[in-house]
Formats: structure tokens, sequence, C-alpha cells
């Protein structure tokens, strides 16, 4: 008797959830990946803000949310974080089955291309938004723009990247760990080879330059002005410029055999094998504090020989098929220009918004870089030459093969640059069998 | 002689449990460290991180993620091991038109990877208004094409036709006699299935990921999931999550193990 009422209680229990979650969300159910309460009245109307809207995440910014509901009564934002590595995968997957996307989605600099050109975004700078991209960093400008030449994203940060070390390397090894003297020192990347050469020999091989081939490419193709896929084709002899320099790194002998995003990656940063690091402006939260806890002061940051370059990158993109374009657009205005920025700031990001680049917001002494003002080396510095590549649809296919040959390099050092391209251009085309050769 | 034997089987198996036991007992400590700590090689000590790993786990809901995944698996296993068992118990006990065609079309189903009918059972779930809702999640392992084809197997080899001939004589009906003279011939097999439905459903992230779009109905696999950023992983902090994640399956395994290894070899050595 006793366990027949135990099994009826639990299964009474375990219906109860089931429904909760089922028919009690009923109205949740008809939204499939969004709940829209603005009407259709509503929406024409941009200056009316209320109802609710969701978006797509792959990290939590609920402080942004939290405030803007409370600033904004009347308002709902559903955040769903998710899977960095699968965000496209829910999107593809949620378009081919006709379900209908979040009212709001974020871009990644590898992925964007590719949610471009679904073209399920609006344009931003049309009705009923208006965009002035005046408001807007101009350097991330042309990874906000689709191949159509539309505004589909607004970029939330600016990521200007520069070459990061580590003073007590650079001091036991190049005789100074000073900012100033290093980029004095090395002007030119033939020089950083020349003074890696000598680090090697000083070391018996035991310091190297750089961690990974993977740097080396993040610096290279960061720098470089020319596109390796264009107008639909392969730019062989941009492609063989690419390979021609990570070989020349890698033959030098100035690289860790180490390949960029393993755990080895990630624990060179709190090691003493390597002395430099290209750095982005996220990374000292998110490489070198979680990696080097010991290393407060003992790091240097300094503009890279043929100067800095951009790495990585967030947008936001509003869908077409939103319901609630005002309390989206609203919301997107508030995390770029208004107080969510400003949060954002306070979190260490620097919002690509004009007016978070004022010499007095960026000129903090960074303990952890020894009290260098670091704000400043990007802001001031790096930022200015920085020169982005278009946005294409193959992006995602391009980053994928080029780690691909970065590996093939890494593990093979018979390689050479011809064999790279060689690989690079059949895996693309493998990949993508529209893609023309040049 | 044989004490030697003996002596020598004990330090294999114990050379075996050993290798099997460290991974685990490896995923334990490294969940107490800090990522930095996990990268700088591998230590059998326990760290002094767990505090830390935990609040950040539980700053990702990570208790509403479990409820939902037992709530998920649960349903999943008592329905999918009842429909199983149904469903064997009629391929393999009674005579109707086409029985061989029907066991063999779900059989055939099992060679057809589940990723091919995804947008498919996707968009199935949205006309039944199921979406944002954990069946999507618990359907699949309702009705289980191994499920059923292991128990048609099982009943069909361990349960006598003059056992249930006599209970049907006795005024047994088929209910009862699937209840209270099948099931209890089958009770291995059943707890086989039962835990390996469990530990599919447990395990599943693609159908969660594609059919729920509601973070308070996130199952552990999302959750685990969610610690992935672009680029920095919370390494320590995700072990952990896995390690507390797999405490269902370690209780399930540990008292269920005895059927679960009696159910796998009972087809093994026939009498």
């Amino acid at each position: 008797m006793k366990r027949k009422l135990v099994m009826l209680l639990a299964g009474i229990m375990l219906m109860t959830q089931l429904t909760g979650c089922g028919s009690g969300k009923e109205t949740d159910s008809t939204k499939e990946g969004k709940e829209t309460s603005g009407t259709a009245s509503e929406n024409a109307d941009m200056d009316e803000i209320s109802g609710k809207i969701t978006m797509w995440t792959w990290f939590d910014i609920s402080d942004e949310i939290e405030a803007y509901e409370e600033s904004h009564p009347g308002t709902e934002i559903e955040q769903v974080v998710v899977d960095a590595g699968e965000y496209m995968t829910k999107i593809q997957t949620t378009l081919a089955s006709g379900g209908t996307l979040p009212d709001l989605v974020w871009g990644e600099s590898l992925n964007r291309g590719q949610l471009f050109a679904m073209d399920i975004l609006d344009d931003l700078k049309a009705e009923p938004y208006n965009l002035d991209t005046s408001l807007v960093e101009q350097s991330v400008l042309p990874t906000m723009i689709d191949e159509e030449g539309r505004t589909v994203g607004l970029e939330r940060n600016i990521n200007p990247s520069g070459l990061a070390y580590k003073r007590d390397l650079a001091k036991e090894y190049l005789g100074t760990d000073d900012p100033d003297k290093l980029t004095e020192m090395i002007t030119s990347w033939d020089e950083f080879i020349n003074i890696g050469e000598t680090v090697k020999e000083k070391s018996g091989g035991k310091v190297s330059m750089l961690t990974s081939l993977g740097d080396v490419y993040y610096i290279a193709n960061g720098q470089s002005q020319e596109q390796r896929i264009k107008d639909g084709t392969i730019q062989t002899e941009v492609v063989k410029d690419l390979f021609t320099e990570v070989c020349e790194f890698r033959d030098a002998g100035i690289v860790s055999q180490i390949e960029q995003w393993t755990p080895a990656w990630y624990a060179s940063f709190g090691g003493k094998d390597s002395i430099f690091s290209p750095m982005p402006s996220f990374g000292l939260d998110n490489f070198i504090i979680p990696n080097d806890p010991e290393g407060e002061g003992n790091w240097g940051l300094i503009v890279p020989p043929e100067g800095g370059f951009n790495w990585g990158g967030t947008c936001w993109g509003i869908t077409k098929d939103s319901e609630n374009k005002a309390l989206a657009w609203d919301f997107v205005k508030f995390d770029s220009f208004e107080e969510g920025a400003d949060i954002r700031y306070g979190n260490g990001e620097i919002p690509s918004g004009a007016g978070y680049m004022d010499e007095e917001k960026v000129s903090e002494e960074n303990t952890y870089f020894s009290g260098q003002k670091i704000g400043e080396v990007f802001i001031n510095e790096i930022l200015p030459t920085i020169y982005i590549n278009p946005i294409t649809e193959y992006d995602y296919t391009d980053i994928c093969t080029i780690e691909l040959v970065l590996s093939s390099l890494n593990a093979d050092y018979e390689m050479t640059a011809d064999d790279a391209v060689d690989l690079y251009i059949s895996e693309m085309q493998d990949q993508a069998a529209d893609l023309k050769v040049n | 002689m044989s004490k030697r034997k003996g002596i020598g089987t004990m330090a294999v198996l114990f050379v075996l449990a050993f290798i099997t036991i460290i991974p685990f007992y490896m995923m334990l400590c490294m969940s107490t460290q800090t990522s930095a700590e996990l990268f700088q090689g591998l230590t059998l000590l326990p760290g002094s991180h767990l505090l830390e790993n935990l609040k950040t786990v539980g700053s990702s809901s990570f208790g509403k993620f479990y409820i939902n995944s037992l709530v998920a698996s649960t349903a999943a296993t008592l329905i999918g091991t009842l429909t199983s068992a149904m469903a064997g118990f009629a391929l393999s006990k009674y005579r109707f038109k086409y029985r061989d065609l029907i066991a063999k079309i779900i059989i055939a189903t099992m060679m057809i990877p589940s990723q091919i009918s995804l947008i498919a059972y996707v968009i199935e779930m949205r006309n039944f208004h199921l979406l944002n809702t954990l069946w999507p999640v618990i359907i699949p392992f309702t009705f289980n094409a191994f499920g059923v084809y292991w128990m048609k197997q099982s009943i069909e080899g361990a349960v006598p036709d003059e056992v249930m001939e006599s209970a049907r004589i006795d005024g047994a009906s088929e209910m009862r006699v699937f209840f209270s003279i099948v099931l209890p011939f089958v009770k291995s097999a059943l707890i086989t299935i039962a835990l390996l439905l469990f530990l599919w459903s447990w395990n599943n992230y693609l159908l969660p990921l594609i059919t729920i779009n509601d973070m308070d109905l996130y199952t552990v696999p999302l959750g685990i999931a969610m610690l992935n950023g672009m680029y920095r992983t919370d390494y320590a902090a995700k072990i952990l999550a896995l390690a507390m994640g797999t405490v269902p399956l370690v209780i399930l395994f540990i008292f269920g193990s005895k059927y679960f290894i009696r159910g796998l070899t009972s087809g093994a050595v026939k009498g």
C-alpha cells in the first residue's frame, strides 16, 4: 500500500513537472525561439517602447538587461545563452525547420559572414532604425556591413590588438623591459625574427618569441590589407604571402610548436617559454589573468611592427521577422551608446560607441602591466593603425581551413608555403565548390 | 599453484580497476583546481578552488538544469522502458499479420542516423506545439527502436510460452500476463534498457540545443556548454559541472550494475 502511494505521488510529481513545462507554457511554446508581445500597431511606432523581446547570446549580459528593464518599466528582455560553438547550428536549424528567430542575435567576427549572408537581418542604417554610423568608431565599420553593402550589424566593442610581453623574459633575453625601448628595438618583422634567433641561441632553444603559428597568423592576417577571398575568388598571391610569412617565422625556429586554443597554448601565458603574445584588448581578462594569476606587474604592451590589428568582435543584429523592432533597437542603442555601454566599460570592455575612447577614460594605469597605461596604447597608438578587411560569406570556411593548414605546417616542418597554398585551395574548394581561384 | 594464480588474477584486476578509476578520480581533483592549474600539468592532489568553481557553476542556474534533466530522463526512461517491453512482448509472443515486417522496419530505423531526421522532427514538434517544453527531448527515447529489439530478443529467449498459457488458463488478462509473468522473467533486460535510456537521455545534447529556447528548461549538457566562452572557457568549473552531471549515472550504475551485466550476458550462454 505504502509503495503504491509512493509510486502514485512520484507519478503525480513527474506529470506536474512535465505539464508545467508543457501545456502550462502553451503560450510560450508558440513563440518558438522568441516571444514578442508588441503588437503590429506598437511596432509601427518606434517611439513606443514596451513588451517583450528575446535574444540569443553566448555569454551572460544580465547586468545590462536588468539595468534596461529597471529604467524602462513595461519591458521584458529574455536572454537565451547558447554555446558559442553551436550558435550558428542553432540559427541554421531554426531557419531550416521554418522556425522563428529571436529579435536580437549576435555575430562573431569568425561567423558573421555566414550570418550576414543568410539575409535575415535588417539594415540598421535604413528605416526605422536610421543608425548614425558617425557615432561608431570608424575602423570597425567594415565589420558591420554585408556583401550587399547593407549595415546589418552594430559592433559592440572595439578590439585593437598589440604585442604583449613578459617583462622578466624581455629583460633577461632582450636586455630591457621598457616598452619604448622595445618598440625602438623591434622596428620590423625581419628585425623581430633576427632578435628571435638570438634569443633562441642565448636560451639554448628553450625560449621562443611567440607560442604558436596561430599567433603569427593572427598578426599577419590582421595586418594584411588584402582580401584572401574577393568576389567569390580565392586570391592565390594573397594566400601565398600569408603562408610565406608564417613559414619564415616557423623556419627561423622562433615560434614554439604549440597549437593555438589548446590547453598548452592557454598555459603558455603563465609559462616561461615564450616572450611575446599577440593580445587583443579583451585579452587581459580572457587570456592573461586566468592563466597567469601570479603575473601581476610582469606584463608589458607594445605596438607591433607595421602597426596594430583587429582581433575578434561581436555585433548586434535585429532579425527581419522581429515583431518588436522598437524595443529591440532601443535595447541595442542602450547597450551600445548609453548606460549599457557604461556598464560594459566598467567591466573592462571598450564599447565601439564614440565617447569611450576619451583620454580620461583610457589613461588608467594597469597594475598587471606594471603601471603601463594600456588603454592609451590600445586607443591612441594601436587603433589608428588598424585596417579591417570586408566581411565575406566564406570567412568561417576560410578560418577553419587556415587552422587546418597551420596545424599541418606545425606538424611537418618540411611543408613549404607552396604546399600550404595548395592544401588551402583544395580544402576551400571541397567545402565551397562555387569558389573560383585567381 | 592456484593461490598464485588467484593473486595474479587479482593483480590484473587491480591494475584494470586502477586504470578505469583514475580518470574519474582525476576529474574530481581537477574540479577543485583553477583553470590555470589544469594547464600547468597533471596533478593527482585536490586543489583549493572548489568553492569558487561551485560559485561559477551555481551562477548558471545549474540546479534548475539538473532538475530539468532529472525530469526529462526519468520520464524518458519510464515511458521508454514500458513501450519497449510492450512492443517487444507483442513482437515476440503474438502471431499477427506483418509481424516480421514490422520487426524488420523497427530494426531498419536503427540504421538511420538521427541527425538526418532532425529538421523534420523539429517541424513535427512545432506542429504539435511542443517546442519550448521538455517533451521534444523525451519523446525520441520513449519509442526506442533498440529498446524494442532488445526486449523482443530477451522475451523471446527467456519467457516460456507454457508459463504464459498456464496464467491465461488460470484467468489472467493479457495485461496481467505481461506485468506479472513476462516482466519478472526479463528483469535484468528491463533494468539494462532502463539504464541505457537514462544514460542516452541524460547525455543528449543536440536535441535540447535545437528544440529548447527557454533557459528555464535547459538541461545539464546545455548548462555545461553555457560555460564555454568564445575566447575563454573556465575549464575547471566545466569539469566540476561534468562531475556533478555524472553523479546520477554513477548512482544508477552502482545499484543496477548487477542486473546490467546479467542483462548484457544473458544471451551469451544458452543452456
